[in-house]
């Protein structure tokens, strides 16, 4: 767990409301602090007035990344990195959103929809975010990049393509790192 | 989370980097793989096992959906909703993009019920909605009894698109005839039902692109009903309009043809391959693409490179050798080499069905030669038993052709299999001289294709046609890699054969003739090159008429070799009717067009008329550079042309760029030892000489004689035009002496090619 992305994922999911303690002495902080600020600021905004919706903040992280390419001073690594945090943020929203939604649930006892069970979408079910969330500790405990890839898939809703952008990596990577976290995760969460 | 205490990160790396190489095995030999790999750590097999298999689930587990809002248009079934005009009744089906519903009309207009299909995702941009109702009105115009027809169409309340179209009941095809135990030639006529509504989509420009049993239904009255038209495209048309993009997303690998997983262009051939699957599972009764695993790099690999399996091999051997052809000849991986169209499949199948010889023929020797070329690449060894193979292959041909009824097959077979035949070997031999850097290996190469011309034409003793084709095949291939010496041998060697065999007007003998000419012409036999070319002009004119694109072509030929000689004017006369008729034939844009300027302007540069030379290359280049498809080399062509033109107004600004990149390009292309490259350091030279660095001029001029001699003849012409130029730039230098034996050397290359001492412009192309 030793780089800086865990870190911070690391104590924001702590402590929500006072997010970044160690932000200052983060190397890309300097930078780039603005734009990350702003950016979990508006993705909880987002998640407060709306309710939840992958797109939305899919369409974040895409502004985030054109807001970044535009800025001068900063290299391709830098850029690769923000991005990687940013995603990596979007996850911490999103998993405390979750846990609230959760929280919420089993206190007005309210049970999530029944469908019928081939027409279920799991994606939304704060449960579900949170196994993926719990699954996902464990893939970064031995490759913090298979992590990165299923945050930029799954929790902020990044095509293929958009993920191999971003993340300054070839399509072909993207596609097969993207296989091998599934089967990963997948026999994480079925234990 | 229990067990994360038991295995260590350490030990999760391990299976993960085991895991990881596991991806690129053979799924076939994946457990010995396994067990090599792990030796005796059981635990870390099942492990790795575990992965595998998980390894193929789809997204469905992580509920990744493109959808804004999935739950809202999937709880419309929970409920009687109302989409449109319709209420949906139950969900009949759901795919990756899109839910059925069995549905019917809420005013009760119709008693008939519907299908509503409701897309997954919502429209994002005001264009996509615009390209939805177009193409809704083109699909609902498209009324035809086998296919089902599109009534409706519209948005729903959340934004998805929705499509209402007639209901089928009944079973798939596939299903259908399994039930009924259907004989194969009543699977046979349902099958040329499907085709039949193909091709009439094709002709309406619409491609069905999701072609697969499920899509086709077979009601209870046997009447066949294709589903789904377009639909796949209709209902994605939120992204950009482009097709591999959009098919890899709802890809049935299945059902998938090369191209749509290669992400290439899906025309009406990915239609025709997803006809080939579909007749290969009726006839076999399984699928021709089968997957242990949904891997992606396995489904590639079996999709777009592995040969499909042989429907003889998995439903024996009553199935008729040329029913196989048939199906096979769908399944071929590149596009332009299956059955043109639905109807042409048809057209066969028909064939089949009335005992007629049928034009698909088995592929698997083409193919066996195309996996050769894969695999020895870049071996000596390879090119020699590719030879081996290619004289087997012509021997089955010759063979099979015995066995096709018409002639007009014969002929068409015939032709078409020795250009597959030398489209491999040129391909094979251009790879593998361009990495044959040393001329110790290109020579190796030349031995060998040499040596097996030997041999083969040992095996085909007999039969004289087969024996002058396979001669212009090698002499073509030596041809295109420079050994013109060889490639005149085999040349000269099927003129008396094709004579013995076939009449004076035969295409075939005309083109050998031709390409003997123009390798004379290039070598400098100018005086054996112009009574060919003068036969070749005179057959063609006699059977093809005056007027004629091949008649042009010959025409050029000629006027081209006449301005090398020296005859200027009548080369003027024959280019210029050449590129009247060419222009006419093939249009005023067609790549040959830019050719014959080329030749026209080399022939005003020698008179010295550089503005009409100029306007001509100018020409030239803009006919070539019009074309994307033309290889970047094929351009240095007229701008180094261009580039002499304002060298001799010494105009070196201009000059110079061009020169220096093309020569460059040239150098990426053919590597440093090529005529070309020659030409390149002749024009430099000149530019050097004007700039006055004449050491550098010394050196180029060398370099290009040296290059010359020894790739083309010590005594070609254009090392007369060399040596001129060299003697100009020596005596330039003060140096009378040398500059005196470069001219001498220069006149005794133009007398000994019995040529007036102006010959200029041929270059090799």
């Amino acid at each position: 767990m030793g780089n800086h992305r865990a870190n911070i994922s690391g104590t924001c999911l702590e402590d929500p409301v006072n997010p970044e303690p160690d932000a200052s002495s983060h190397p890309l902080t300097d930078l780039t602090d603005g734009i990350y600020q702003e950016l979990r600021r508006k993705a909880r905004r987002l998640l407060k007035h709306s309710s939840f919706n992958t797109l939305d903040v899919t369409g974040l992280v895409h502004e985030t990344y054109l807001n970044l390419a535009n800025k001068p001073g900063l290299d391709i690594q830098d850029r690769q990195q923000f991005m990687a945090v940013c995603v990596s943020a979007m996850r911490d929203v999103l998993v405390e959103h979750a846990r609230k939604r959760c929280a919420y649930k089993r206190g007005s006892g309210q049970r999530s929809a029944t469908l019928e069970p081939h027409m279920a979408t799991q994606a939304n079910q704060p449960e579900h975010i949170l196994a993926v969330n719990d699954a996902l500790k464990v893939l970064d405990s031995f490759n913090p990049r298979l992590t990165q890839i299923v945050e930029c898939r799954f929790f902020a809703g990044l095509s293929e393509e958009e993920t191999a952008t971003y993340l300054e990596l070839s399509l072909r990577t993207v596609q097969r790192d993207w296989q091998r976290a599934k089967a990963w995760l997948r026999r994480e969460m079925e234990k | 989370m229990t067990s994360e205490q038991e295995i260590t990160p350490e030990r999760r790396a391990l299976i993960d980097q085991v895991f990881n190489e596991a991806l690129d095995q053979d799924s076939i030999e994946m457990d010995v793989w396994l067990r090599q790999r792990c030796g005796q750590d059981l635990d870390l097999i099942r492990e790795v096992q575990a992965l595998m298999r998980y390894c193929h689930a789809g997204e469905d587990f992580l509920g990744i959906t493109t959808s804004l809002e999935p739950a809202e248009s999937l709880a419309l079934a929970a409920q009687d909703s109302v989409v449109g005009n319709y209420r949906l009744l139950r969900p009949v089906g759901r795919g990756g993009m899109a839910s059925v519903f069995l549905s019917e009309r809420v005013d009760g207009q119709f008693s008939q019920n519907v299908a509503v299909k409701i897309a997954h995702a919502a429209f994002s941009f005001e264009d996509s909605r615009r390209r939805f109702e177009r193409e809704k009105r083109i699909l609902a115009g498209l009324e035809h009894p086998h296919i089902a027809r599109i009534l409706d169409g519209g948005t729903h309340t959340n934004g998805c698109p929705f499509i209402v179209m007639e209901f089928v009941e009944g079973l798939n095809i596939v299903d259908y005839c399994q039930s009924r135990n259907l004989s194969y030639p009543q699977r046979i006529m349902l099958f040329l039902d499907v085709c039949d509504a193909l091709q009439f989509a094709h002709q309406n420009l619409v491609i069905h692109r999701d072609l697969k049993p499920s899509n086709i239904m077979v009601d209870q009255h046997g009447n066949v009903k294709l589903l789904d038209f377009g639909i796949a495209k209709l209902l994605d048309s939120n992204r950009v309009d482009d097709g591999s993009l959009t098919l890899k997303h709802v890809l049935t690998p299945r059902y998938a043809s090369p191209e749509q997983v290669r992400g290439g262009t899906i025309t009406t051939a990915s239609d025709v391959y997803q006809l080939g699957l579909l007749l290969f599972e009726l006839i076999c009764r399984r699928p021709a693409q089968d997957f242990v695993s949904g891997d992606f790099v396995a489904m590639e690999r079996v999709i777009c490179i592995e040969q499909p399996p042989s429907p003889r091999s998995i439903a024996g051997k009553t199935i008729p050798i040329d029913l196989e052809h048939i199906v096979l000849m769908c399944l071929r991986k590149e596009p332009d080499r299956r059955y043109q169209s639905p109807r042409g499949l048809a057209e066969d199948l028909m064939r089949f069905q009335s005992k007629q010889p049928v034009l698909a023929c088995g592929d698997a020797m083409s193919y066996r030669i195309s996996k050769f070329f894969d695999r020895y690449r870049f071996s000596v060894m390879g090119v020699c038993l590719l030879m081996f193979m290619l004289a087997g292959y012509l021997y089955t041909l010759a063979n099979n052709n015995r066995r096709v009824a018409t002639e007009r097959n014969r002929a068409h077979l015939q032709a078409k299999k020795a250009t597959d035949i030398k489209d491999y070997l040129n391909r094979l031999l251009w790879d593998f001289t361009n990495s044959a850097q040393s001329t110790d290996e290109r020579q190796k190469v030349l031995d060998l294709l040499q040596r097996n011309e030997t041999l083969m034409e040992q095996d085909f003793g007999v039969d004289p046609a087969m024996r002058a084709e396979m001669y212009k095949i090698f002499g073509d291939i030596y041809r295109a890699q420079g050994w013109y010496p060889q490639a005149i041998a085999s040349f000269q060697r099927a003129v008396p054969l094709f004579s013995k065999c076939a009449d004076a007007s035969d295409p075939a003998a005309l083109e050998n003739m031709r390409l003997l000419a123009r390798t004379l012409h290039f070598v400098g036999h100018y005086h054996a090159a112009e009574p060919l070319l003068v036969q070749v002009l005179e057959q063609r004119i006699m059977t093809l008429g005056f007027g004629h694109a091949q008649v042009a072509e010959s025409l050029n030929n000629l006027g081209s070799l006449l301005h090398a000689m020296g005859r200027f004017d009548e080369a003027e006369d024959l280019l210029l009717q050449a590129l009247q008729m060419r222009r006419e034939f093939s249009g005023p844009s067609d790549l040959r067009v830019g050719n014959i300027l080329l030749n026209l302007g080399d022939l005003y540069t020698s008179r010295g008329e550089l503005d009409r030379a100029e306007s001509a290359y100018q020409a030239s280049t803009d006919v070539v550079s019009s074309h994307f498809e033309v290889e970047v080399w094929q351009l240095t062509l007229s701008t180094d042309a261009l580039a002499y033109v304002y060298l001799q107004r010494g105009e070196m600004a201009k000059a110079q760029p061009i020169i220096e990149r093309n020569m460059r390009i040239r150098m990426e292309v053919f590597g440093d030892w090529h005529p070309l490259i020659a030409e390149s350091l002749k024009n430099r030279a000149l530019l050097y000489r004007l700039q006055g660095f004449t050491d550098l001029a010394f050196e180029d001029d060398e370099c290009a004689i040296i290059m010359y001699s020894s790739l083309l003849s010590e005594f070609h012409p254009f090392l007369a035009r060399t040596y001129m130029e060299l003697g100009a730039l020596l005596s330039e230098m003060g140096l009378k002496d040398e500059a005196e034996a470069a001219f001498h050397e220069g006149q005794i290359r133009l007398q000994c090619n019995d040529l007036a001492d102006h010959t200029f412009g041929f270059r090799p192309r």
